[in-house]
């Protein structure tokens, strides 16, 4: 004791892609109602 | 204090300043937006929808869990496993997220890009390369640069995990 230092290979790069895909629905069709005025109700 | 007809159209201008923060990708300012929609209409199911997003957006998995099963006949008919398998992976529940990825019949490209980080984060690095070479013959988007990046990482990971193993026998 203490132990040899070794080398070790180093943590690689690694992206968290799938957060990308966390997102709001499209809310396209709720400005279309507007434009047309909304259905009466 | 406000008849019905205000509501609608207060509802329409709640989700127009939604949207205008949602393109912006502003989750912070969307918040209490959606907080107001779901006040009035409980039941939108849009609403409900960015409402989980912004659960997620925000690093609260838990409370997205628990509103995924509350909401759950809410939102029947929208599939939310791609959702709630993200937040098992965030929580480290992981194996958990594999299982709910692994019990689709056919997957989609959301699905399979999570299903990759799982197995990666798994060290089964073998299906996880598998998987990443599958994205990448497949996809067109902007994030063909990270996906090479995981797959070197998994191709690295696999020849260190191979060596030691040779090593120990």
């Amino acid at each position: 004791f203490p132990p040899q230092f070794e080398p070790i290979p180093c943590k690689p790069l690694f992206f968290d892609i799938a957060n990308n895909y966390v997102e709001f629905p499209s809310l396209d069709h709720r400005m279309e109602q507007k434009k047309s005025g909304g259905i009466g109700g | 204090m406000a008849n019905s007809s205000a509501d609608s159209s207060s509802l329409d201008q709640l989700f127009a300043q939604l949207k205008r923060f949602a393109d912006e990708g502003d989750y912070n300012k969307a918040d209490p937006v959606i907080k107001k929609i779901l006040k009035e209409a409980p039941q939108d199911k849009d609403a409900l929808l960015c409402r989980l997003c912004s659960l997620i957006q925000q690093g609260k998995y838990d409370n997205a869990l628990t509103f995924i099963k509350s909401k759950r006949d809410l939102l029947s008919g929208v599939d939310l496993t791609f959702q709630e398998s993200y937040c098992y992976y965030r929580l480290h529940k992981t194996k958990t997220a594999l299982e709910l990825l692994q019990s689709q019949a056919n997957p989609n490209d959301k699905c399979k890009e999570l299903l990759a980080q799982v197995l990666y984060r798994l060290e089964n690095y073998k299906e996880c390369i598998t998987v990443y070479r599958n994205l990448i013959k497949n996809s067109q988007d902007d994030f063909e640069n990270e996906r090479e990046t995981n797959l070197a990482a998994a191709c690295a990971l696999l020849s260190i995990h191979d060596r030691n193993l040779r090593e120990d026998t």
